[in-house]
């Protein structure tokens, strides 16, 4: 059972914001949520949805929470209230799915207040799925609210983002976060985890639950371990595989980047990876910058291939390759 | 709490239920019947979010209590049980327990209060009809509408009540078919809403007692239908009709009166030899007679030959034999009128005197 979610101490400014959407009564007919991951898009765009699904919002625009809609957006049987997602997480949404949605839409919204469709993520969306709800994006039918989230607006067509109202979310305070993570029981390592979480505090709060970090530096020894030859990249990238690739990528495109910062003879404080400063620095003095920005460069071409079909074995295989060759001279 | 009701009270209002409920639902909830049990009556509701059948039936209660039961699997069990069994139930917790002679089963629940019902507000405008007449008007007019059209407001069926008189129309871009009538009781407005197909064709099936009168109630939102004891319930589509008037509008060459049953087997005649996919057949009139003719890749040919009182410059023109052999079927006098467009856009088929149905075809290029 899903409550209306509570809002995260640092989304106070964007709520408001939305809110005055509705005590305004100008509420667009599509919103994109675009911000970094973990951030809290999800729930600050659940919250807005809980809000304008409510038939008896009060003056500050919060759901009131004991009429009938409330009850079944609760319960999840709200009829107005529809999800669009991937049948499957980390696939495509498809133009199937956009054209069973409009017929549901093409009928009137079974409530007398609004109806929320929610597309998450909105770069998910193929290039037909996108084609066949450009129509409905500019002119839906009455009453009907649409959310996009994202965490890669680049990644979405012009065509998409001229049609949305856009509401971005910036970084949050990291003071502000850091006494967040530890009102969530986490005491310790809370800096470097929003370091390596980029600043997204639901991130940290996931990597802290996980126990990410002692993954990540295992990680970082077998990358170590390779760039001393002992290990084989091979080896490295069958394991690897298995974790989560996406995630790994990020990590090593970190280290990248904090070895390139290393070079420039950057302080411990200025790096991502402040904890690994030693073993970076240490790896620096040895390497040839203008390779390691080729070696960074694969990184970025490789962030793009992941989401495709592309076999995930054989792209560690080339970053690990390329990593081991660069510290062999 | 306990209820004990009829398994024939219970049988074919739970049908007519499931026949809504979809079996591919995207909420669990919504496989459920609603049982609401209030002061010596029953109340059952099944929705697909689309349509809404909700019906009422006399029990001897007197317990107040909401409970949602997997639809299907209670139709299945009161539909196997001996006729006339007494079927018993028993609510506790998040079970139900249905007892009836020596059987018994128990099902789970979901939560009442998370039922999906549409609200009982009222409705703006209502009407009386007698239930035959209207299954009458949405027989003649149901099967040409579009079905999946991304023009999704020919998915429908366009309702159109102007104070005493009751239109209904229907289109698929190729044809399209307008019935229309007197209403008992002039209804004081003017109001065209859409019905989507789905609540069409359920609503045409709920229709089978002739002699009653229904009460028909809608907004700009829905649609509710009440027929003795189930009320029917409809979302309407979003969209505006488009402005089919105009065809009527238009020079037209002199009528053509041909007497129905005639050209109707004429025309299955020569449908046999015309082209399986696009089933088209040629009209060519002259002067008192009119040859309608069909041939198909084979190269196999046939042709009829019907006496006509059309006067005027010689035409050929084609159509969908299928579409005609709809029209003419749906045709109740003993002569139909064609008459077709001065610029051979259009042909309407229609009744001579009554002028209550009219049927529009568009021709085809052969």
């Amino acid at each position: 059972m899903t409550i209306t979610p509570d809002l995260l101490p640092w989304q106070e400014a964007d709520w408001q914001h939305l809110v005055r959407y509705i005590t305004g009564q100008r509420i667009p007919q599509a919103v994109l949520f675009a911000g970094n991951k973990g951030i809290g898009k999800s729930r600050l765009a659940e919250r807005f949805a809980h809000s304008l699904l409510c038939s008896q919002t009060d003056t500050n625009g919060l759901p009131c929470g004991q009429c009938h809609s409330c009850q079944l957006v609760n319960a999840q049987t709200h009829p107005d209230y529809i999800r669009l997602n991937p049948e499957e997480p980390g696939k495509a949404i498809k133009v199937d799915q956009i054209r069973h949605i409009l017929s549901v839409l093409s009928l009137k919204p079974q409530y007398e207040a609004n109806r929320v469709v929610i597309v998450e993520p909105a770069d998910q969306l193929n290039i037909s799925a996108v084609n066949a709800f450009l129509k409905f994006l500019e002119e839906p039918s009455e009453r009907t609210v649409l959310l996009l989230i994202t965490d890669k607006p680049s990644r979405l067509p012009a065509t998409l983002m001229s049609r949305c109202q856009k509401v971005y979310f910036s970084k949050p305070d990291p003071e502000r976060v850091k006494q967040w993570l530890f009102d969530q029981g986490i005491k310790k390592d809370s800096e470097l985890l929003l370091s390596v979480s980029k600043g997204s505090p639901l991130l940290a709060l996931d990597y802290a639950s996980n126990n990410t970090l002692e993954l990540r530096r295992k990680c970082f020894d077998q990358w170590l371990d390779i760039a001393a030859l002992r290990t084989h990249p091979y080896i490295v990238s069958e394991q690897w595989v298995k974790l989560d690739p996406a995630l790994l990528l990020t990590w090593i495109t970190g280290w990248v980047t904090d070895l390139i910062k290393c070079c420039f003879h950057l302080p411990a404080e200025r790096l991502i990876n402040r904890d690994l400063f030693e073993d970076l620095h240490k790896s620096a003095q040895t390497l040839e910058l203008s390779r390691l920005y080729s070696v960074y460069d694969l990184m970025l071409t490789s962030r793009n291939r992941i989401d495709t079909q592309l076999n995930k074995q054989l792209l560690f295989d080339e970053l690990l390759i390329e990593w081991a060759q660069l510290n062999e001279k | 709490m306990k209820y004990i009701i009829n398994r024939e009270q219970l049988l074919v209002p739970l049908q007519q239920i499931v026949s809504v409920i979809e079996k591919r639902q995207t909420m669990p909830i919504l496989s459920n019947v609603l049982m609401v049990f209030r002061e010596n009556t029953l109340v059952m509701t099944g929705t697909d979010l689309e349509v809404q059948i909700v019906t009422e039936i006399a029990i001897e209660n007197t317990t107040f209590a909401e409970i949602t039961l997997p639809a299907r699997k209670f139709l299945d069990i009161c539909r196997l049980l001996p006729t006339g069994a007494d079927i018993k139930l028993e609510v506790a917790d998040d079970k139900v327990k249905v007892l009836s002679g020596r059987s018994r089963f128990i099902l789970s629940t979901l939560p009442a209060e998370n039922y999906p019902e549409f609200s009982e507000t009222e409705l703006d405008h209502r009407f009386t009809i007698n239930a035959g007449l209207f299954k009458k008007a949405l027989e003649k007019t149901v099967f040409c509408m579009a079905s999946q059209d991304v023009r999704y407001y020919l998915n429908g069926l366009l309702l159109n009540i102007s104070n005493s008189r009751i239109k209904l129309v229907a289109s698929d871009g190729h044809r399209l078919s307008v019935f229309e009538d007197n209403l008992a009781n002039p209804a004081g407005y003017e109001a065209r809403i859409i019905l989507p197909r789905k609540g069409v064709m359920e609503l045409v099936r709920l229709l089978d007692d002739p002699q009653i009168q229904l009460a028909i109630e809608f907004s700009s939102n829905n649609i509710r239908v009440t027929i003795n004891n189930t009320i029917f319930s409809a979302k309407l589509v979003d969209a505006k009709y488009p402005d089919f008037n105009r065809v009527f509008h238009q020079d037209f060459l002199t009528p053509i009166h041909i007497q129905r049953q005639l050209l109707k087997d004429a025309l299955t005649r020569v449908a046999i030899l015309s082209n399986e996919k696009y089933k088209g057949v040629t009209f060519d009139l002259s002067s008192d007679s009119l040859k309608i003719s069909a041939h198909n890749p084979e190269h196999e040919e046939a042709e009829e030959e019907i006496v006509t009182d059309y006067v005027g410059e010689p035409l050929s023109i084609a159509f969908n034999v299928q579409y005609v052999l709809d029209a003419i079927s749906n045709i109740d006098s003993e002569i139909s009128e064609l008459t077709i467009a001065s610029n051979s856009s259009c042909c309407i088929i229609d009744e001579p005197e009554t002028r209550s149905y009219r049927f529009i075809v568009m021709p085809m290029r052969l």
